[in-house]
């Protein structure tokens, strides 16, 4: 199921800041902008989304 | 002295890649190297618009492009503007500009010629999510996205 929420990405986000596991994966779908939250295991996702949570898991630079 | 033949074909190629996932991304003052920079809006999923430019780095693509987001002036929760903040370790922002502020996302010991813009674009609009995260919550922007390992 697809969650657009902005308040859960941002909770899915400090979860995985956390080190914490989570059963879901952001992807980004470039056809609405929009970052997306999906169960894990999904199938069936549009071929032009990219997953959102590699980028995020590297890591950002600072300073 | 122009781009050369490498770095030309590699402009090209990334700005195949940003018409399929960043399409309102547009290169200009592409003839010079170092005046280059790609420019769009990115619109969180709150519906609120910001206008990002990246600046093309002269020695494209060795080495990590600046990313500014122009507008709207960005303000912490607190209605300080961010750019007043200089360099942020938590807010994940590199010392400013001209007053716009610049998103620290690579370091260049994390740097690799085949990371692409479209890649770096996607952390910028992950870093817009946290960035209204933060405003609603009052978290810094650490709290939301990690810090890269040293």
């Amino acid at each position: 199921m697809e969650n657009k929420d902005p308040k859960s990405i941002q909770d899915h986000l400090a979860q995985l800041a956390q080190g914490k596991p989570t059963s879901k994966k952001l992807v980004f779908d470039p056809r609405t902008q929009e970052l997306v939250l999906v169960d894990a295991k999904a199938p069936g996702l549009s071929p032009d989304t990219v997953t959102a949570d590699d980028p995020t898991r590297d890591g950002f630079f600072c300073c | 002295m122009g781009w050369t033949s490498q770095q030309s074909a590699r402009l090209r190629l990334e700005m195949e890649i940003l018409s399929r996932y960043f399409p309102s991304f547009v290169l200009k003052d592409s003839i010079i190297p170092g005046r280059a920079v790609v420019e769009g809006t990115m619109r969180s999923n709150a519906g609120h618009e910001y206008l990002v430019r990246l600046r093309v780095p002269a020695d494209l693509p060795n080495s990590v492009p600046i990313v500014e987001i122009v507008s709207p002036v960005l303000r912490d929760r607190f209605g300080h503007p961010l750019v007043d903040l200089g360099t942020s370790y938590p807010m994940h922002l590199l010392k400013p500009e001209n007053d716009v502020v610049r998103i620290c996302h690579y370091s260049a010991s994390h740097w690799s010629p085949n990371i692409t813009f479209s890649k770096v674009l996607l952390k910028v609009r992950a870093w817009i999510e946290a960035y209204e995260g933060h405003l609603d919550s009052g978290f810094t922007i650490d709290h939301y996205l990690p810090h890269m390992e040293a």
